[in-house]
Formats: structure tokens, C-alpha cells, sequence
């Protein structure tokens, strides 16, 4: 029997909940394009998977978006029609660029050329730098054109910080032995970590139970059995 | 020195308001104390386990020397309560004892200093929100909603009431992530908007505390804290940090399936169904089919009961499954004679209001069986 809980909201990945780790002057970097005081306007970032590409780009759009400007978000396999709205958009994001199919591609190489003329900015991520993506390569010349940023890993002392601020905003405090026994149990990327952390925080409201070490390892070896 | 001569009754009815948020041990010795103090014709008595704190005075017959004194308010209150009603008793402050004589009996309890007793700072006066409203009103919005509260969850905005003042109206809401309870009033004036949480222990002293009459209570939100003033007592507590989850995204709107069926006869089966419950995790199935209700228990004892109601019930045929205590709770809160249930499906929340009364929802998430 397992009784179901209640959605509760989530705090959304911004620049302020962003651990910076070695990351301080990208940081800077996207609070300056904001603040609209950089010339730079397309800045392309790479790193490995759970280094944080998703979250800076998650926060940044809904940061542009709040001053008023229109932000439009490609997705990787853009349908028939799609992108049509763009045309009027500020900035354009693209996350892991690399996921592109050939449409997707077609169409971010036009929305960087129409973005480009009307003095927007393009801001996209993906796994590896530019000249090591399997793109076409007109559109890898346009990302490699403005400022080019590979995404710093945290470090375990930086991650179980992080963690803790990620708990925090949901309400409670993640003890110190709970992030230790994820650090060394479970797979380090700060997606993976994050996705954890969300299960605690569910399996906890769900038992009333509080997030401690017995309720990680419970809880982790339930997933195990599952998958 | 003579502290006051005054009728058991008179020094128990109050001591009895302010000691029930008296903690039984505290670090802080002062904490089981209560504060006496007489002032002219004036008692006033004060407790505080420093996040609640609750005064209250009454009048004596006849002028008493200005005094103040702390004493363990169980010690006082027990020693009261076994006297006889009516019993003159007097309190005398010998040295650093305090001596309480009542015909025969006679007792000597250890005082702490007065000027010792830790009080919650009166907020600043700026920024206040003030209403008012009987309390009969206020109490029964209080038990509509407070049995939804979390108890010790590590997420401590849940344990605690979310008090909402918008336009006209005062709403309440109380949720432990299982359930969440939602009631709403009007208020005589309009006032700004201004909300807060007041935490779970002074939200249930309040409840106790508060009486069924037209007589007004006065509630002032603050930056950090709420007073409850009423009768002659003063309750201050300071206010849960965090913030409550939008219970606007919780409560449902779109449920199509649904079915209003007598309050009392639903409670009644559900408690004969609930005897044979699993006692550790309380399920309860509901299998619905065209105009009938099937309610089953089962326990780990494979016994089983089963309860069927008749009711007005047309759609699709659905089996989903609850904790019977949240069902339970929410119907023996409520005091009308019908209740409507709305669903979704067997995953999602299900949502219990009253049919022709907007001012109260519940909803529940189900359990999978």
C-alpha cells in the first residue's frame, strides 16, 4: 500500500540557485547579457552531461523572460509550422544542440540569421565544443562565433553544498550524513543527484517520514528492484 | 509578604487558560513557570514556551499589593484542582518560597525571580493587519481545517495553519502533503491582503481556548508574529518561517465524476468498515459502479468488511483506494447533512465539499491498494 502525495511545487533552476563552483565568470557573463551590458550576444556552452548546461539555460530564459523580452525555446525535433513565433523572439535557446535532427538544424541555422539581424541573442548548449559536434557545418560556424564556455563540474564539496541549498528551498535540511551516503552510493552528476533528491523529498512526504540515511537506502534499493 | 487571598475558582479558571502550552520539560527551568503578577485590583497571570505565549487577568475583590512572582504552574494547577471549589486560598511570598494555605492544607513551592521570565517582545506597530470576529466563528473555521496539519514534518511550513486575509474574507488552510483542508469566511470590512503561518501548537491551544459566543477576538497579523485576543486573553505567537505551497494548484476544478450522499450515513459506514481496517496503514477501497458505493476494508488478518451505499452516482465505474482516518477526519469535522465527492481517476486527489457552500473543500490523495 503506498499512500500518494501531493505535488508540491518544486523551486525552478535559476541564476540564483545555480552553485558556481569554477564557473564564476560564465556566471557573470549570462548576468551581463541580461542586464543587456554585454555586446556578446550568442554564447554557446559545453560539458559534460550534469555539469549544469540545462539548469544555466533554464534560468537564464525565465530571467530574460521576466524583464519582458520574448524568449523562444527550440526543441531538438521542431515540427511542421514550428518556429513561426520565433521570428519575433529576442533570444533563442537551444539546449543540447546536439540532439538536433536535420529539421531541428535547418531551422536553428535560419533562427540564428533572422535573430542575428535583428540584434537578438542566441544562446545554446550541447555535449562537446563546436568543432567536435556532428552538425552541419554552417550552423556549427555560427556557434562558434560569439562566446564559447565549457561548463565547470562541481566539486564533491561544492555538490553537497548545492544539494543542501536545492533542499533547503523545498523546505528542510538534507543532513550532512544523507549527502555523504548519496556522494559515494549513487552516481555523481548533479542531474542524476538532483533526480535523487526529488525521490527523498516525495518518499519522505509520502511516509511522513524524515529524510535520513535509513530512508535514503530504503528508498534507493525500492528503485534498484524496479529497474 | 501576602501575595493575594483569593477564591480557588478565581486563580484556577485562568491559570487553567495559560498553562496548557506549558511544556512538561524545557531546558530552560523558568519555562514550567507561570508569572503571577497583582497589580491594584488586577491578577495577571502569564505563561511562554517562547515561541507561544498566552496571558490572562482577572479582577479581584479587593486591592492587592503590587507583586510578581514565577512558580511551576503544574505544581499550582494540581494542588488547585484536589482543593475543594470554593476553597479561600491565600499566597504568601516568604523569602524565595512561595506558601499557598487553604483551610488546613498548606504548601511551599520553590519561586524563580520574576524579572527572570522571558517574554516575546510586542512587534512593532507598523504594518499591522487587525480584524475582528466573533469567536464562535473563528473557532469553527479553526476546526473545519486543523486536523489537516502536519505534525513534526522535517518541511516545517506544513506544520502549521496558513492564515489568509484578502479583500473581505479570512481563508484558512491546513495540509500535511496527503491531504489538505480549506474553509473561508467573510469579514465585516475589507482589508489588505496579508498572510501568514501560525504554528500547529497554537493553532490547537486556540481551539481549546476559544468559546462558542458572538463575543469578538481580535486577531493582529504582524511582521513575525500573531496575537489572538479575546475574553481576557492575550495569545502571541511567533509565525512559521517558509513559505505554504500554492493550494490553488491543489485544489481541483475540472473533476467531472461525482456524487452527493447523506454525511452521517457515509461516516457511519465507513467507522463499522474502519474496525476491520489494516491498523498500520488504514485502507480503504472504494469500488463505485452505476448508483451503488462499495466500501471494503481488509486487514492483515485477511478478515474483510463491506459496506454498500446506495447513491446518486452515474459515471464511469472506478476502484480507488484512501486512508479511512483522512475520510473520517473530514466528516466528523464537518456538520452538514450532505457531503459531495468529486474524482478524477484512481491516481488522482479526490475532492469533498459541501453541496450549495463554496466556503469549504477537502482533498485527498488516494492510496494505492
Amino acid at each position: 500500500m503506498r499512500q500518494l502525495a501531493f505535488a508540491l511545487p518544486v523551486p525552478a533552476p535559476s541564476l540564483q540557485n545555480f552553485v558556481p563552483g569554477r564557473n564564476g565568470e560564465l556566471l557573470h557573463r549570462l548576468h551581463r547579457l541580461l542586464d543587456g551590458a554585454s555586446t556578446e550576444r550568442f554564447v554557446y556552452l559545453w560539458g559534460e552531461p550534469g555539469c549544469g548546461k540545462s539548469h544555466l539555460l533554464a534560468a537564464f530564459s525565465a530571467a530574460l523572460s521576466q524583464t519582458g523580452r520574448q524568449v523562444y525555446v527550440l526543441p531538438n525535433d521542431p515540427g511542421i509550422g514550428s518556429g513561426e513565433e520565433a521570428d519575433y523572439a529576442d533570444c533563442i535557446v537551444v539546449d543540447d544542440v546536439q540532439r538536433l535532427t536535420t529539421a531541428g538544424q535547418a531551422l536553428a541555422f535560419r533562427l540564428f540569421n533572422t535573430v542575428r539581424e535583428r540584434d537578438g541573442g542566441f544562446v545554446a548548449a550541447g555535449s562537446a565544443p563546436p568543432s567536435r559536434l556532428n552538425l552541419r557545418e554552417d550552423l556549427l560556424t555560427r556557434l562558434g562565433w560569439g562566446l564559447c564556455y565549457q561548463v565547470q563540474p562541481l566539486t564533491d564539496e561544492e555538490k553537497a553544498a548545492a544539494l543542501k541549498s536545492r533542499a533547503r528551498e523545498r523546505g528542510f535540511d538534507l543532513p550532512r550524513d544523507v549527502v555523504t551516503y548519496l556522494l559515494v552510493r549513487q552516481r555523481r552528476d548533479m542531474s542524476h543527484l538532483l533526480a535523487v533528491l526529488d525521490g527523498l523529498d516525495r518518499y519522505s512526504l509520502e511516509t511522513k517520514r524524515p529524510v535520513t540515511v535509513p530512508l535514503a537506502r530504503e528508498l534507493l534499493a525500492a528503485i534498484g528492484e524496479r529497474s | 509578604m501576602k501575595i493575594l487571598e483569593i477564591d480557588r475558582d478565581t486563580l484556577l479558571r485562568p491559570l487553567q487558560a495559560v498553562s496548557g502550552i506549558v511544556e512538561r520539560r524545557h531546558t530552560l527551568p523558568i519555562l514550567s513557570n507561570v508569572l503571577i503578577e497583582t497589580e491594584g485590583s488586577q491578577l495577571r497571570l502569564l505563561a511562554t514556551d517562547l515561541e507561544i505565549q498566552v496571558a490572562t487577568q482577572a479582577s479581584l475583590d479587593g486591592a492587592a499589593n503590587q507583586q510578581s512572582v514565577t512558580v511551576s504552574a503544574r505544581k499550582l494547577q494540581d494542588i488547585l484542582r484536589s482543593l475543594p471549589e470554593k476553597t479561600a486560598v491565600t499566597l504568601d511570598l516568604q523569602d524565595s518560597k512561595l506558601a499557598l494555605k487553604a483551610g488546613k492544607s498548606r504548601f511551599n513551592l520553590q519561586t524563580l525571580p520574576a524579572q527572570d521570565f522571558p517574554r516575546l517582545s510586542p512587534g512593532p506597530e507598523d504594518g499591522v493587519t487587525s480584524i475582528s470576529l466573533p469567536q464562535k466563528q473563528l473557532k469553527s473555521m479553526l476546526q473545519l481545517v486543523q486536523y489537516s496539519m502536519a505534525q513534526q514534518d522535517i518541511r516545517y511550513y506544513l506544520n502549521g495553519l496558513l492564515l489568509v486575509i484578502e479583500k473581505n474574507a479570512l481563508l484558512m488552510v491546513a495540509t500535511d502533503g496527503h491531504r489538505l483542508a480549506y474553509a473561508e469566511s467573510a469579514l465585516a470590512d475589507g482589508h489588505a491582503r496579508s498572510e501568514l503561518i501560525v504554528p500547529r501548537k497554537a493553532i490547537l491551544e486556540l481551539v481549546k481556548l476559544l468559546s462558542d459566543s458572538e463575543a469578538p477576538v481580535e486577531i493582529q497579523l504582524q511582521q513575525n508574529q500573531v496575537r489572538f485576543r479575546f475574553g481576557d486573553i492575550d495569545l502571541v505567537s511567533k509565525v512559521v518561517d517558509g513559505k505554504f505551497p500554492d493550494y490553488t494548484r491543489v485544489i481541483p476544478t475540472n473533476y467531472k465524476k461525482h456524487f452527493k450522499t447523506s454525511r452521517l450515513a457515509l461516516l457511519q459506514a465507513l467507522q463499522r468498515a474502519a474496525i476491520l481496517s489494516n491498523e498500520k496503514f488504514r485502507g480503504v477501497r472504494w469500488v463505485l459502479g452505476s448508483k451503488s458505493l462499495h466500501i471494503v476494508c481488509t486487514n492483515a488478518e485477511q478478515e474483510e468488511a463491506e459496506e454498500v451505499m446506495e447513491i446518486d452516482y452515474a459515471a464511469d465505474a472506478m476502484d480507488i483506494g484512501f486512508n479511512i482516518t483522512y475520510l473520517l477526519d473530514v466528516l466528523n469535522s464537518l456538520s452538514v447533512e450532505e457531503v459531495d465527492c468529486a474524482l478524477g481517476d484512481a491516481n488522482s486527489s479526490m475532492l469533498i465539499t459541501v453541496p450549495g457552500d463554496r466556503h469549504f473543500k477537502y482533498v485527498v490523495m488516494p492510496m494505492r491498494i
